[in-house]
């Protein structure tokens, strides 16, 4: 994932009559940003008076949640960081959801808040809130702006820390006098300080060989940092020179190439029965670039039992944070994993190929997806059969995403993306909104649950303003269907307030938005469920120019299976209907 | 009860970062007190933490922007 340059002294250009908010985005500029997302009030009335002429091209989206959102999405595409900016109060408050998502996803997500005049600041003033106190659990670092001069220093700082070390969010809060200033108008060169780098530390090379002697059942995990810091190469020659099992989290998906004989699928709660049952047994797990977080794991204190850990990991706060782990090896995988490869040049692994054979082979393969699911699932499998290998799937939260996730094959390590750590619904159509602007010549499907397309449906208006030639795949059950499977797996079917029954017609919906739809149910007696007319429906849904939209009618009660029940073991997990 | 020390640069939001590491896990903070040290300033935390939270509370306090070092926790008499 490409990051900006670390330039180290930042010119902020002259323009003349220059104010605060000109600096901003000249600032924005300077540091490489082109694009940002945002939504007006009167806090930032003057930064958008500045925009014109600045460089930067602005996407108004219809809510700033959508703007977070499509900034994260933006840069979960181009590993460039997003930008969202929105006034105060309210417009501020709305982007909190999408900065707790960019942390928990460690996404380089930079807010620009408007703030009431500096004068009135603690008075409680119109569309006054404490954005910087707000926000505090939720960044990485946040700045209250007090003076113009200040802001390229503080744009410059804002962005070198929202990518480095674990990427994540940062906030600047303006007050709108400060936006209005008059600054001086010559040229501004400062030098930026270096962020703190990631503290490293030197590869354990022959306690790590020693731990690889030792093991009898070896398996590897495979997290989101082994995109973010760029090492998906050096990983997956790792997995070529180990051969040892490998599974993947929800966002290490599409590291682990298809088709290899060590790939166990995604772990954990909807993970694959082979990974999971493997993880239980395992007695040595490596684990890059993943924190381990309670989806992964299931119970912790139950969670591979047997195992020694080694962590490879940027961020030490992740250490053994669920579980304590014999090994850390502390820093950026671009540098610790090409190490662990020189080293296995010299002193090669043991064979394994044997555990490899159990682990990966027939007698823990998947059984046959089956049950009310299948039309879904078969859905799934025709349309990535159809899908460039190099798009990217953006998918919301539910039962449509586990599904989505489990059905991926592509190799794209960009290829999917997802609200994994806080699962916010209503992420994906924002998100998949800026992926498509930071790559517009990917192909980009947006797939959703009736639940969550209905939390930022808005942005269809910023789709349709921008053009974005988005396919939008809505998987509708008429339920909150997650949380209906929880209801009928362990409330004994009370399905209370899940039913969305009185949906409304969503193709009619994107309609008055300007953007085709159509629908596709479920034939019973066809074989998987779908009719014969759905190749025809699907070659039209992804062959039109521009966005489209299809909403696949699925069974109300369609599960998710494998399914690790909150609090149970990885090898406890639930197979299929029958067994509830 | 734990002491924990904690030096830091006194940037907007540091050493309420540091103490909301605390609160988060809803720990009581028994005694705060942060005074300049020298280019830096020094955090000294009282409070009541099992040996795993205060590793992870330790481990939190450094990946924080700003946060020079942290101490080890040392063992207090009762308050």
């Amino acid at each position: 994932m490409s990051t900006l340059t670390a330039a180290s002294v930042i010119e902020a250009p002259a323009l003349k009559p220059r104010n605060g908010a000109a600096l901003v985005w000249a600032s924005l500029r300077a540091a490489g940003i082109d694009t940002v997302f945002g939504y007006p009030g009167g806090a930032v009335i003057p930064l958008y008076d500045a925009l014109e002429g600045s460089g930067i091209r602005h996407i108004l989206t219809r809510h700033e949640q959508g703007a977070a959102f499509a900034a994260e999405g933006y840069a979960r595409a181009c590993g460039r960081p997003g930008v969202a900016i929105a006034t105060s109060g309210p417009g501020a408050t709305n982007l909190l959801t999408g900065l707790a998502d960019a942390k928990m996803d460690s996404v380089p997500l930079l807010c620009i808040t408007g703030q009431v005049r500096s004068a009135l600041l603690g008075t409680d003033a119109f569309q006054e809130t404490d954005v910087f106190g707000a926000t505090l659990p939720l960044t990485k670092w946040s700045h209250l702006v007090r003076s113009a001069e200040e802001i390229p220093r503080v744009v410059a700082r804002a962005l070198r820390l929202a990518q480095s070390g674990r990427p994540g969010p940062v906030l600047i809060d303006i007050p709108v006098d400060v936006l209005k200033a008059t600054v001086s108008g010559e040229p501004m060169t400062f030098r930026e300080e270096p962020a703190p780098g990631a503290p490293t530390s030197s590869f354990p090379a022959t306690a790590v060989a020693a731990l690889l002697r030792e093991a009898r059942r070896p398996v590897i995990l495979v997290g989101a940092g082994v995109k973010l810091s760029g090492a998906v190469d050096a990983v997956r020659e790792l997995l070529d020179r180990l051969q040892i099992p490998a599974t993947a989290t929800v966002h290490g998906l599409g590291v682990i190439p298809a088709g290899r004989a060590y790939g166990l699928g995604m772990a954990g709660m909807h993970g694959t029965r082979a990974a999971n049952i493997a993880l239980h047994e395992t007695d040595l797990l490596l684990v890059l670039g993943a924190r381990l977080d309670d989806r992964v794991t299931g119970d912790p204190s139950r969670f591979a039992p047997e195992a020694r850990i080694v962590h490879f990991e940027i961020d030490p706060a992740q250490l053994d944070r669920v579980r304590k782990g014999e090994l850390a090896v502390v820093g950026d995988l671009a540098a610790t994993v090409p190490e662990f490869l020189r080293s296995l040049r010299a002193k090669p692994a043991p064979d394994f190929s044997a555990w490899r054979e159990t682990a990966c082979g027939p007698a823990r393969a998947e059984l046959a997806a089956g049950g009310t699911a299948l039309p879904a699932l078969r859905l799934l499998d025709r349309i990535y059969a159809r899908f460039p290998s190099d798009g990217i799937v953006v998918a919301d939260v539910g039962q449509h995403q586990m599904w989505a996730a489990q059905r991926f094959r592509a190799d794209a390590p960009f290829g999917f993306m997802t609200s994994g750590g806080l699962g916010a619904m209503g992420f994906a159509l924002p998100a998949a909104i800026g992926a498509q602007l930071a790559r517009p010549q990917a192909a980009v499907l947006c797939i959703s649950g009736d639940g969550g397309f209905q939390m930022n449906v808005q942005e269809l208006a910023t789709i349709r303003r921008c053009s974005a030639p988005l396919k939008l795949l809505v998987l509708d059950n008429k339920y909150l269907g997650m949380v209906r499977q929880w209801q009928q797996l362990f409330y004994q079917r009370n399905y209370a307030e899940t039913d969305l029954s009185d949906n409304p017609d969503f193709v009619a919906l994107a309609a008055a938005y300007g953007i085709p739809g159509e629908r596709l149910g479920v034939d019973p007696g066809a074989p998987g469920g779908l009719p014969a007319a759905t190749d025809e429906v699907l070659d039209r849904f992804l062959g039109r120019p521009g966005p489209a939209l299809l909403v696949f009618e699925c069974p109300p009660e369609a599960n998710v299976f494998p399914m690790v029940p909150s609090g149970a073991a990885l090898s406890e997990m639930l197979l299929c209907e029958e067994e509830n | 009860m734990h002491q924990c020390q904690i030096r830091y640069r006194n940037s907007q939001g540091t050493l309420l970062r540091i103490l909301l590491a605390a609160t988060r896990r809803g720990l009581d903070l028994h005694s705060v007190r942060a005074e300049p040290e020298g280019a830096s300033h020094r955090a000294t935390l009282q409070l009541e933490a099992n040996a795993r939270q205060l590793a992870q509370l330790g481990r939190d306090w450094r990946a924080i922007v700003d946060v020079l070092e942290v101490g080890q926790p040392m063992p207090q008499g009762d308050a």
